[in-house]
C-alpha cells in the first residue's frame, strides 16, 4: 500500500485531517485506527490565553508525516506565506495548496492555486494542490511541478462523495503523478469507489471526525481503502448491458 | 512598548523574542515567529531586538483537513 510523493513515502495511501475532533484523544485514537501515517494539520495563531493547548503535544512525530494546509487562503499570496509559515512550524517541505475561491461552497480558485503552486515548487516545496475535479487544470498542475495533485470528489465536507467519476477516471489515464481524490468523502463506500477507480490515494476529514463514532469509522475507512486498492489491482470485469451465465450452459438435465 | 501581536495591540515589558514567548508561557520548539511579514529563524531569536508598534505573528499548527 505504498505511495510515494515526490521524496517522501507514504506506508498506507488514505490521508487524514486533524479537523473537528471532539477531544485531541478522540482523535489520536482516531489516527491510530485509520493506520495513515500521514496527516494533515492547519497552521493558525497561537491561543495566547491557552497555548498548551497545543495540536503539537498530542501528535507523535515519529508515527506521522505532517501534510500543513493553506486553509482560509483565498490568494496565492496568502497560500504562498502559509506555505512558507508551515515550513518552518512543521520542518516540512510538503505543502497542501488550497486556494478557495468561493465562500459557500469551497470550492477551489484554480487560477490562484496554479499561481501559487508555480512558486512554491520554484521555492522548492513538495507542492499537493487541491484542486477541481478539472482534467486540464490537472495536467496544468502537473506541468507547473505538483508532486501529486488532488482532484475534489465533491465539496469540503460535503460527505456526497465522488460525484464525477468520469472526471477523476480521465485525471488518472493522464497523470504521471500520484492522483489524491480530496474532499467529500462521506462513508467508507466513498474511500472504496475512489481506490476501484485507480486513484494513488484518499484524503478525508469530516467522515472520519464527524461520524458517531470517529474511531469505528476510521476502522471502516482503512478497510474501505485496503479493498478498493486490491480490488483495482486485481482487475473488475467490464459492465456488460445483458446477463453472462455463470454456471454451464452445457449437460443441463432436461 | 506598544505591539501588535495576533492582532491585538498590548503594552510589554519585553524587549526580545524570549521575553516575549516567556510572557504568554510558549515553548520555543512549538511556534513560529513572524515580524512584519518576515519569519524569524529560531537562532535569531535572542538576537533580534524588537522595536515599537512591530507587529507580531505567533504561529503554530491546528487541527485541519
Amino acid at each position: 500500500m505504498v505511495l510515494k510523493i515526490g521524496k517522501y513515502t507514504l506506508k498506507s495511501r488514505m490521508i487524514v485531517g486533524t479537523g473537528k475532533y471532539e477531544t485531541f484523544d478522540i482523535m489520536q485514537k482516531a489516527l491510530e485506527a485509520s493506520g495513515s501515517d500521514c496527516i494533515t494539520v492547519a497552521i493558525r495563531r497561537v491561543n495566547l490565553s491557552e497555548p498548551d493547548k497545543n495540536m503539537l503535544n498530542f501528535i507523535d512525530r515519529n508515527m506521522y508525516i505532517l501534510l500543513p494546509n493553506t486553509a482560509g487562503c483565498f490568494t496565492a499570496e496568502e497560500a504562498i506565506r502559509t506555505a512558507r509559515l508551515a515550513r518552518e512550524a512543521c520542518s516540512t517541505d510538503m505543502i497542501k495548496v488550497e486556494v478557495i475561491g468561493d465562500k459557500k461552497t469551497l470550492l477551489p480558485d484554480v487560477e490562484e492555486t496554479l499561481r501559487a503552486t508555480k512558486v512554491l515548487v520554484d521555492e522548492g516545496f513538495t507542492v499537493l494542490p487541491y484542486t477541481n475535479d478539472d482534467v486540464v487544470m490537472a495536467a496544468k498542475l502537473e506541468k507547473a511541478g505538483a508532486a501529486a495533485v488532488m482532484p475534489l470528489g465533491s465539496q469540503i465536507g460535503s460527505g456526497q462523495g465522488i460525484i464525477n467519476s468520469t472526471n477523476i477516471s480521465l485525471i488518472l489515464e493522464q497523470a504521471n503523478v500520484p492522483i489524491i481524490v480530496d474532499a467529500g468523502v462521506g462513508t467508507a463506500s466513498d474511500v472504496s469507489v475512489a481506490f476501484e477507480l485507480g486513484a494513488d490515494g484518499v484524503l478525508l476529514n469530516s467522515a472520519i471526525a464527524l461520524a458517531k463514532d470517529p474511531v469505528k469509522m476510521a476502522n471502516a475507512m482503512r478497510l474501505a481503502a485496503e479493498s478498493g486498492r486490491l480490488a483495482f489491482e486485481a482487475g473488475r470485469i467490464p459492465k456488460k448491458l445483458y446477463a453472462t451465465a455463470s454456471s454451464p450452459t452445457e449437460g443441463i438435465s432436461k | 512598548m506598544i505591539l501588535k501581536v495576533n492582532g491585538s495591540e498590548v503594552n510589554l515589558g519585553v524587549r526580545n523574542i524570549p521575553g516575549l514567548l516567556k510572557h504568554y508561557g510558549i515553548k520555543k520548539g512549538s511556534v513560529v515567529i513572524e515580524i512584519n511579514g518576515i519569519i524569524i529563524k529560531k537562532e535569531e531569536y535572542a538576537s533580534f531586538a524588537l522595536k515599537e508598534n512591530d507587529s507580531i505573528e505567533i504561529i503554530t499548527i491546528a487541527g485541519g483537513g
